[in-house]
Order: C-alpha cells, then sequence, then structure tokens
C-alpha cells in the first residue's frame, strides 16, 4: 500500500519482491496499480462504472438501477450466491416468542416470496426456510415451515405461506394480542422488509410495530439483552466457508452473553442437545468430512425445529466492471481477489 | 326625519373584505381548502374509489386493469432478469400514481399522508403561537428581569439551527418516547413532531410579538388603565392580547408553512412520522429509491408540499396586507 487517506482512497501497488510459490496459495497479480476511491454511494459508483471512470464497485448495484443495469449493462454483470442471508432473530426467552408455537407461526405465515422481491426478484434472491445456506457445508435444501409441510416432513422448496396453520399456532400458544416490536435497520431493503413483518405479525392477531435506528446502532443494541429485543431483523454473512460460522456463532449456548453489545446469538437461544450435535459435527470436520456435514445437516433441522429464527431470503451480489475489465473472482464470503482482475 | 348612516363595519370585516378583493389570496385559500378537503376524504378514497389498502405491504399482489391481471412488482425488461419494478402511473382509480417499493397505493398514501402532514404542521403552528404569544407578551409588558430571562433563553434556541434542534429532539424522543410525570407519549404519537417543531419555532414568533408588546405597553390606553388601577393579568388579556392577535394571524399561515417543511424533513429523515403512518416526508424517502424508475413516488409529495408552502406563503403576505392598518389607509388615500 502506497497510500492511504481514510477520507478519499488508498493506492496498492505491485510488490517487487512478491514471487510466486503456490498458484493455489497466492497467485501472482496482473494488475500493477489498484487505485480505491472512498465516499460514492452506490448509485454514484453505477453511475461511475457506466461512465467507465472505475472498474469495480464494492456495493451491491441498488435495486432501483437493476433493470437499467441488466438491459444496457448485461455483458458487465456479474452474480454470485453468496454465504449471506437475511432473518428475523426470535428471542426465546420473553413473550410473546418464547412460546414455540407463536414462533412457528411466524415461520409459517411470512411470505418469503414478498422478501424476494424487496431484493430484486428471484434472478438475485431465494427464498430461505433454514439456517444454512446455499453453499455452506452440510447444506441439504429443507423447508419445514411452508404450505404443506412441517418439521417432521419438510419439503424441499418453499412453496407458500400457510397463514391458517400459523393462525392455528397461534391461538394454541394463547399468544394473540400481544405487543411486538420489531427492531430493524433504517436501511432501504431492511425497512421493507420489516414492514412485510409488520404486516404478517398483525394478520395474526398481534400488536405489531416497527422501531428503526442506523445499522451501525442497531446491530449492536439488538444483540444486547439488556434491551429486550423481541424480534430483530437482521442479516449474517459467513466469515468463512463453514456450517459453524452460522450454526454455532449464532445458535450455540455459548454465543449468548447476556449484557454484552457482543452477543451474536440474538435470539438468546440455547438448547444443550443442539449444542452437543453440533460441538460433534465440529470435531468430525477433522477426521470424517461427510459425518461433519451430516451431523450439520441435522444440526439445521433440530434447530429448525425450534425455530429461534425466521430465515427469510438469501441472496445473491449482482457486481458492476466496467467494460475493460475480466477475471473477477469472488469468494463464497464475498472477498473479491483484487490482484486477480485483468483490465485491457 | 333623516335615516341613520349605517355603523362603519368593524375592523376584521374590513380586513376579511380587503383579504376577499386580494385574488391572489383567495386562489391560495382555494388550494389550501381543496387539498385539506382531498386528504380528510382519503379513507373514502382508498376503501371506495382505490379499493386498495395503503398501509399493507401489497409487493406479491396484482391488480386488474382494463380486464387484464397485472402484476403489483412488474419484472424488468432485461435478458438478465434482474429486478422488480413497481407498478406506474395507472390512469385509473386504484394506483393512480403507481406503487411504492412495497406494493402501496401512492396516491392513496399521499392523501393519508397529507392528513399527517397538514395536522402536524397546523398544530405546530397553534401551539407555536400559543407558546410564543406567552413568552412575548410576558417579556415585553413585565420587562425587567422577566424580559431578561425570557429573551436570554430565545436567543439560545434561536443560536441553534433550527433543523439540528429539532433532529436533536427528534432521535431522543423517537427512540424513548416521551415521559413526563404521569403522562406517556409513545414514540411513534404525532404528538412528538407536533411538540418538537412548535417548540423550535417559537422564538421565531415570539420576538416579534415582544416588539409589539413594547409599544403597546407605552400605549396611552395602557398607561390609562394602570392609572385607574386594572389588574395587570386584566390589562394583559383585554388591552394587550386583542392588539397582538393581528400579528398572530399574519404569523400563523407563515409558521404553517415552516412547520410543514420542518415535519416533511424529520419524516424523510425517519425521526418525524413513524410507519407505517404516512406523511409526505415519508412519502418522498420511500420515493428516493426509486428515482431512477419511479419518480413519481418522490415527485407528487414534493409538488404537494411546495403548492400547500407557496399557498400558505401567499395567504399569508394577504393576510398581512389586509390586516395592516396603515396599509389599508395608503390603498384608500
Amino acid at each position: 500500500m502506497t497510500r492511504y487517506d481514510p477520507a478519499t482512497g488508498m493506492v496498492l501497488e505491485r510488490n517487487p519482491y512478491f514471487r510466486e510459490w503456490a498458484h493455489d496459495a497466492q497467485p501472482a497479480g496482473y494488475v500493477d496499480a489498484i487505485q480505491v476511491t472512498f465516499g460514492l454511494d452506490p448509485e454514484g459508483e453505477v453511475t461511475a462504472i457506466e461512465n467507465g471512470q472505475y472498474d469495480w464497485m464494492y456495493e451491491d448495484v441498488p435495486l432501483d438501477r437493476l433493470g437499467e443495469v441488466g438491459s444496457r449493462y448485461a455483458g458487465q454483470v456479474q452474480i454470485y450466491t453468496l454465504l449471506l442471508y437475511y432473518y428475523a432473530a426470535l428471542n426465546v426467552r420473553i413473550p410473546p416468542f418464547n412460546s414455540l408455537k407463536a414462533r412457528q407461526a411466524l415461520n409459517y405465515a411470512i411470505n418469503r416470496h414478498a422478501m424476494v422481491i424487496y431484493h430484486g426478484g428471484a434472478a438475485v434472491a431465494t427464498p430461505l426456510c433454514q439456517l444454512l445456506p446455499q453453499g455452506a457445508p452440510g447444506y441439504e435444501p429443507s423447508c419445514a415451515y411452508t404450505k404443506g409441510a412441517s418439521p417432521a416432513h419438510p419439503l424441499p422448496q418453499w412453496q407458500a405461506p400457510d397463514l391458517e396453520e400459523a393462525r392455528k399456532l397461534v391461538r394454541e400458544s394463547g399468544t394473540a394480542g400481544q405487543k411486538v416490536t420489531i427492531i430493524a435497520p433504517l436501511e432501504g431493503r431492511y425497512a421493507a422488509m420489516a414492514m412485510e413483518l409488520r404486516s404478517t405479525l398483525a394478520s395474526l392477531g398481534y400488536e405489531a410495530s416497527v422501531r428503526s435506528m442506523t445499522q451501525t446502532v442497531q446491530f449492536p443494541y439488538v444483540q444486547n439483552s439488556d434491551n429486550h429485543v423481541q424480534l430483530a431483523l437482521t442479516g449474517w454473512n459467513a466469515d468463512y466457508p463453514s456450517a459453524s460460522t452460522f450454526l454455532q456463532t449464532l445458535f450455540a449456548c455459548a454465543s449468548f452473553r447476556p449484557h454484552s453489545d457482543n452477543s451474536p446469538n440474538m435470539s438468546a437461544f440455547c438448547n444443550p442437545d443442539i449444542d452437543a450435535l453440533m460441538n460433534k459435527a465440529s470435531a468430525a470436520a477433522l477426521t470424517s468430512p461427510t459425518e461433519s456435514m451430516q451431523r450439520w445437516t441435522e444440526a439445521d433441522r433440530a434447530l429448525m425445529a425450534q425455530a429461534p429464527a425466521v430465515p427469510l431470503v438469501q441472496i445473491k451480489r449482482v457486481s458492476l466492471l466496467s467494460k475493460r475489465t475480466r477475471n473477477a473472482i469472488v469468494t463464497l464470503n464475498d472477498e473479491i481477489l483484487l490482484s486477480q482482475l485483468q483490465v485491457r | 326625519m333623516t335615516a341613520e348612516a349605517p355603523p362603519p363595519p368593524g375592523p376584521w370585516r374590513q380586513a376579511m373584505r380587503g383579504l376577499a378583493r386580494n385574488r391572489a389570496a383567495m386562489a391560495a385559500l382555494a388550494v389550501l381548502v381543496l387539498i385539506t378537503l382531498s386528504c380528510v376524504l382519503a379513507p373514502l378514497y382508498a376503501r371506495d374509489i382505490a379499493g386498495t389498502d395503503p398501509f399493507t405491504s401489497n409487493v406479491a399482489g396484482s391488480i386488474t386493469l382494463d380486464g387484464h391481471e397485472v402484476d403489483i412488482m412488474q419484472p424488468n425488461d432485461n435478458p438478465l432478469h434482474l429486478g422488480l419494478s413497481p407498478i406506474g402511473p395507472t390512469g385509473h382509480a386504484a394506483y393512480l400514481l403507481g406503487a411504492d417499493s412495497q406494493g402501496r397505493d401512492v396516491a392513496a398514501r399521499m392523501l393519508y399522508g397529507g392528513r399527517n402532514s397538514l395536522l402536524i404542521s397546523s398544530c405546530a403552528a397553534v401551539l407555536c403561537l400559543i407558546l410564543a404569544a406567552a413568552t412575548g407578551i410576558a417579556a415585553g409588558f413585565f420587562g425587567g428581569l422577566v424580559d431578561a430571562v425570557l429573551s436570554r433563553l430565545m436567543d439560545i434556541m434561536w443560536a441553534v439551527p433550527v433543523y439540528l434542534f429539532a433532529i436533536s429532539l427528534s432521535i431522543v424522543t423517537v427512540s424513548q418516547g416521551l415521559k413526563l410525570g404521569p403522562f406517556v407519549v409513545e414514540a411513534d404519537s404525532l404528538l412528538i413532531p407536533i411538540v418538537i417543531i412548535a417548540l423550535v419555532y417559537v422564538p421565531y414568533a415570539a420576538r416579534p410579538i415582544r416588539g409589539r408588546v413594547l409599544a403597546l405597553r407605552q400605549a396611552e390606553f395602557v398607561t390609562a388603565a394602570r392609572c385607574l388601577g386594572v389588574p395587570r393579568w386584566r390589562i394583559v388579556l383585554f388591552d394587550i392580547l386583542p392588539n397582538v392577535t393581528t400579528t398572530l394571524v399574519v404569523l400563523g399561515p407563515l409558521l404553517m408553512a415552516l412547520s410543514l417543511l420542518a415535519e416533511s424533513a424529520l419524516s424523510f429523515l425517519s425521526i418525524g412520522v413513524q410507519a407505517p403512518a404516512a406523511s409526505w416526508g415519508t412519502i418522498i424517502q420511500d420515493g428516493e429509491g426509486l428515482i431512477y424508475t419511479r419518480p413519481m413516488v418522490a415527485i407528487a409529495p414534493g409538488l404537494a408540499i411546495v403548492l400547500v408552502v407557496l399557498a400558505l406563503n401567499i395567504l399569508g403576505d394577504g393576510l398581512r396586507d389586509a390586516l395592516d392598518v396603515r396599509d389599508a389607509a395608503r390603498r384608500s388615500s
């Protein structure tokens, strides 16, 4: 790095002393220098790339520009699946979601098709019914909460909301009429998803409201048990491509740290049996990857049977490259290999 | 026997006649009445004419237009099938101005939003005038320490930029609600923006009122009342207040216009009217993300704000002309 200014950007230049020792581990770069500019908003980034001023953008193409980009710059678009999903964490320690039936009801009632629309349609997003996303080790398509399915008899794909079953479960839980506050980030897609959740909760007979705050405030706020958050709308991006980064980080007993802003288990969920299953899956990864994957699949299903969260949608990254850029390689963790970009 | 000449019309009647002769002010009044009436009838429009629920997300829904079923969210025409856009202006009763990103009828939300915007701005203006009148009259009439304290307080409030002040107050109250002893105001209550906007504009209105009262305090009829031993509260109520009423009436529309702009700004920043309720500011915010594909979502409430503010300013000017005695004398001479 030859220049860095947190306000404007940085410049990365080729290391003259670098020699490739293993191509798979660290291939030699193609570009001689990379100039990174900070401060443009996504709309500005799209315009700048369309005008040939820049080669790659960090953010997603904004929803409002997807149509334009898809029609006029289709050849410059890259779409890739990420280990990233959005979900609603249900606090299992306070009403109404301390009732399993209430949690299952919301899972049945939510319209995941609407969630897909909020993210730009089927080309960009997929309905998600489970806590392991597509692409994660141990992922086996399974949807326990959709029309015609149950935790004991899941379907491979989400079909439609089952409001009838959801209302029945709410009646049985005796939680109808209770107040539910959704804590959501202020930013665009979250706001729309939060309103959808509010409408769904209202249709189930809850008195639902949304409290929005900026994402940087919301994320630590919903993690702290002192704030008594009933329902937190959030997203989770894998730190590394493994099942544990989702299941253990978000739902293991050890991940719940009371009174802390750093408690990723936002559901405050703790089930020793499922914990033991996840520990076995983790341990088996070293000795028997196949067995490990099977156990992660079991853990995913066991967790969904307890419904500590409502998985909503898994999204794909839509990236726009300049005309002269080739060979954009992006990992499942949403990391672009900048050194491998080729520009003419 | 000679017929007795009719008594000359009172000052208020004269002012109203003057206002009625002002075509621009009357046109502005007509626009305001029309917009207010439309907004008041919002539930009727949404239920009976458009047949839509403007508060419920409807992205997966569809409507029938000219016998064809049309999705509210329409796929964009591109080879990658990227993105969906809400339906644009239909020219029909349903979704007349199109849908927003949550598939809600923009026209119906505009009318509901107008109810909140107009309600908040008018209530804030009235509350501000009451507070400003109390402050300005107390400072101007009692003078001395009361004047010094109130005037410095107004100076301090005036020194903070109005929007910054309003944003600071709103962030605190919108996140926590308001608890004043036994009174609890929920975070999503319209009372919060009303009180905040009223408060931040008090110095704006209190200053001219104080100036007017300072002049009135020296007037002969006030001195006479004092000499007669009339209690001070009676002088304030029956001699001072009626004479500052014209100032209050002139300030009313201008304050309402300022309140409307402040409310829209706060709601645009998500610290005014809270979802799912709407105001013109929240609808502009909804439209911000659709500015490339469905600009009408942001433009329509923006135009409504411009129209109402313009009408209020013209009406305010008209009222000032009509109530200004010197100006009236000039015109008649």
